[in-house]
């Protein structure tokens, strides 16, 4: 009797210990496995051929298959373009040696940002224009794609640089979907938008 | 009666001296940060750090000690062209910020002076119109 007690005491400590184990082992998965797709909240599909700032055409269809993410911006903005830019940096940080990412930035001031100016400015922010287009082009092209992406980039004499638009990143899926959108101004945000890219590349 | 009066001055010097030290005089003005945050950290940073080599950084600026005098009117009527640093030669594109009163400028000076390890003099509210009065 006395051993078969020792036996069962020994036997309640192992199965606890074990049941944390299994726990612990299980735990993550399970949040992985209750986490909701990302909504598919519209597709985007831009008709024109822009100019980036090595001087080549981007267009729709080098992003198909790819994940990627879009900004509206323009190089002398004084207000929230350089606090867009620093954000968008940490993506491109994150994932510049994953070629399934890129980035897109369009300027709203085609007539300043000409390809050289956009040169400077990747040269300036020291990327890379095979991961991060910085694109220039026709303007009522631009505003339009603006539009498609669904957001606000128009002219105010009255805004400080002369433009207004939005702070908004765009997330888009392989099959050109947008699936997200992301305050470009907000640290957590951006935090949310990188761990984002990461549920759409486990999406395979 | 003479005596009491000699023995009084050395308290009222003395109480003098307290309140010069008590008194904002714009001499010792650390900076106000709000002006920096609402008009310069979204290019220079919220602690002056810079982007990469899009916006040079303002904490541990040589540059900034070393052209004291001239910073009111670069700030007030922004720059367009090169300017030269202790590094390189660099083409630069920064906006004016000419609606700024006298008391704000200084305060914004002294600032970038006074704060991330810049070691730099404070100026007063009346050395920084004279400098705007003699802007190129």
């Amino acid at each position: 009797m006395k051993i078969f007690r020792q036996t069962a005491r020994c036997s309640v400590t192992q199965c606890v210990l074990l049941s944390l184990l299994i726990l612990l082992l299980i735990q993550p998965g399970c949040n992985q496995s209750t986490r909701e797709p990302l909504p598919i909240i519209a597709p985007i599909d831009v008709p024109y051929t822009f100019t980036n700032q090595d001087n080549r055409p981007v267009n729709q269809k080098m992003f198909d298959g790819k994940i990627y993410v879009a900004d509206f911006f323009f190089t002398s903005c004084p207000t929230i373009c350089p606090i867009m830019k620093s954000q968008m940096l940490r993506v491109y940080e994150k994932f510049k040696d994953d070629e399934r990412i890129l980035l897109l930035s369009h300027s709203i001031d085609p007539e300043h940002d000409t390809v050289e100016v956009l040169k400077e400015y990747a040269s300036g922010l020291g990327i890379d224009a095979k991961r991060w287009h910085l694109v220039t082009g026709a303007k009522e092209e631009i505003y339009d794609t603006a539009y498609l992406y669904k957001l606000a980039a128009m002219e105010d004499k009255n805004a400080p640089g002369g433009f207004i638009h939005s702070g908004s990143f765009t997330l888009v899926d392989p099959e050109g979907r947008i699936r997200g959108y992301y305050k470009g101004t907000e640290e957590e945000a951006v935090d949310r938008l990188i761990d984002d890219i990461g549920r759409l590349i486990d999406e395979g | 009666m003479r005596g009491e009066r000699l023995q009084a001055w050395p308290a009222a010097l003395l109480i003098m001296a307290a309140a010069a030290l008590l008194v904002p005089g714009c001499s010792s003005d650390q900076g106000d940060p709000t002006i920096y945050r609402k008009h310069c950290a979204s290019c220079h940073g919220r602690e002056g750090q810079g982007l990469r080599a899009l916006y040079p950084p303002l904490a541990g600026s040589a540059y900034l000690g070393e052209r004291l005098a001239e910073l009111p009117c670069l700030i007030a009527n922004g720059i367009r062209g090169t300017i030269v640093t202790e590094k390189k030669t660099k083409n630069i594109r920064m906006p004016g910020f000419s609606n700024l009163t006298n008391e704000q400028m200084s305060s914004l000076v002294n600032y970038l002076q006074l704060n991330w390890g810049n070691a730099g003099e404070s100026v007063s509210t009346q050395t920084v119109a004279q400098w705007l009065r003699s802007c190129p």
